[in-house]
């Protein structure tokens, strides 16, 4: 009995440690370990809440924040817009003495459909402007239009430059020009053939992170430096509709 | 001085096992209290930390409330950056065709005048140049100038013919120019901006 007695002890020893490694450390063990990356999650979320607060009350300092919200959104749309597009490019075609003879707009398509079409219609293409899928513009569509010009050249350099600042992002793929004068006169005017795409997105594709709050004044100059042609309509203030006989000229 | 123990050797025997097993009692119980005490700092411990997690999380519920009441200057400021980010992707593919035209323009000789020109950037050749002129000297100046623009590339001489105007009597060189683009605008380019710029310094 005298020889089991040391060997007791440190059993009896070695089971109340074990009770109380069991029942009271690795739990509390557990739950501090669980707590502490809580707390550091939490503690950065602070951080990050502190940081957005700042960032937010950047953004507040600038009163013209909605306005260029709203000039972003005219510039690359929700939704097609086809109609104040046809506005946009006729009063740009129109502020340059341009004739807008014939205008057509095609049902608009996703950029990332219409770029694989592309890719594999012309795959030895040298200049493919649609041969990588970028991320932001993946859920773009695409309005494509076509119209048939007539004017003067100069007036013609004055447009494509305009539609490159215009309030709407435009993008011309295709441009075919034919001298209306008899070779050899000094008469520069000429027929314009131009086809190309304005664009629109659906939904907001970024991500709700600080760096994509936070609004550089490059971006803020570039769309405050955008230029509107055509003015928008307005039903509410328009007036004149309503015909008793539409077949009548008017 | 000599010790003599004169207990018998089984008391002997016995008191050794007594001591031994008290020291192994007390570094038994000292080993167990120390336990104890670890588990008791353990305990303290989580609740300092949990009263930490409390603070933080509430510090966040109410920093998170305040930033709700911001939530459209937020939304704003996404949709800003994201038509800013999709707008220069879609640039970076696009031809900012004035750019094209005007050094098109800058490059041709002053007895060109154009007849036809296409352009289209998704297939080759690019352009398609129709025009007359006096000579073929005139062309080929106008060739090699368009191969030293950093906009153009792979400019080809595609043909040429001798007419004469019915209302003029003087005769009249038609050319056709075959190019590529080389370079979509200034700033983005097709073959690579270094080249370009290169190139550039190699004109001036």
């Amino acid at each position: 009995m005298t020889k089991r007695k040391p060997f007791l002890i440190f059993i009896i020893s070695i089971i109340l440690i074990l009770i109380i490694i069991v029942f009271v450390i690795w739990p509390v063990v557990a739950s501090v370990w669980k707590s502490w990356q809580e707390l550091k999650q939490a503690q950065s979320e602070q951080k990050t809440v502190e940081e957005k607060k700042q960032i937010i009350a950047g953004l507040k300092t600038n009163p013209r924040i909605p306005e260029i919200s709203q000039i972003a959104l005219k510039y690359i749309p929700k939704d097609s817009e086809s109609g104040q597009l046809v506005i946009e490019l006729t009063a740009i075609a129109g502020s340059n003495s341009l004739k807008v003879e014939e205008m057509s707009m095609e049902k608009s398509q996703e950029a990332s459909a219409k770029e694989e079409e592309t890719t594999t219609a012309s795959p030895q293409t040298s200049v493919n402007p649609t041969a990588t899928s970028p991320p932001a513009a993946a859920q773009t569509k695409e309005v494509d239009f076509s119209m048939k010009l007539s004017g003067e050249f100069i007036n013609f350099m004055k447009f494509l430059q305009e539609i490159e600042t215009s309030s709407r992002l435009i993008s011309i793929n295709t441009i075919a020009l034919q001298s209306k004068a008899p070779s050899g006169t000094e008469v520069a005017a000429f027929d314009a053939q131009i086809e190309g795409a304005a664009f629109s997105k659906k939904e907001v594709s970024l991500t709700d992170t600080l760096e994509n709050i936070k609004i550089s004044n490059e971006t803020i100059e570039k769309f405050l430096n955008l230029k509107t042609f055509g003015q928008p309509i307005n039903l509410p203030t328009e007036s004149g509709f309503g015909r008793s006989n539409p077949f009548e000229g008017y | 001085m000599i010790n003599i123990n004169l207990l018998p050797p089984e008391l002997k025997l016995r008191r050794l096992a007594a001591k031994r097993n008290a020291s192994l009692v007390s570094y038994c119980i000292v080993a167990v209290i120390i336990f104890a005490i670890l588990g008791v700092i353990a305990k303290s411990l989580e609740s300092t930390i949990k009263a930490n997690l409390t603070t933080a999380t509430s510090n966040v519920a109410q920093g998170m409330a305040q930033l709700d009441e911001d939530k459209d200057l937020q939304e704003m400021a996404l949709a800003i950056n994201d038509r800013e980010k999709t707008t220069q992707e879609i640039n970076l593919q696009k031809v900012f065709w004035s750019q094209v035209l005007q050094d098109l323009l800058n490059s041709v000789p002053q007895d060109v005048q154009f007849e036809n020109f296409t352009a289209n950037s998704a297939k080759t050749p690019n352009f398609i140049l129709q025009g007359n002129t006096t000579t073929e000297r005139e062309v080929i100046k106008f060739k090699e100038k368009l191969e030293n623009s950093v906009f153009f590339q792979n400019v080809a001489f595609k043909s040429s013919s001798l007419t004469k105007d019915q209302n003029q009597e003087a005769e009249k060189l038609k050319f056709t120019l075959e190019f590529d683009l080389e370079q979509k605008s200034i700033t983005g380019s097709v073959s690579g901006i270094n080249q370009g710029f290169k190139k550039m310094k190699e004109i001036k």
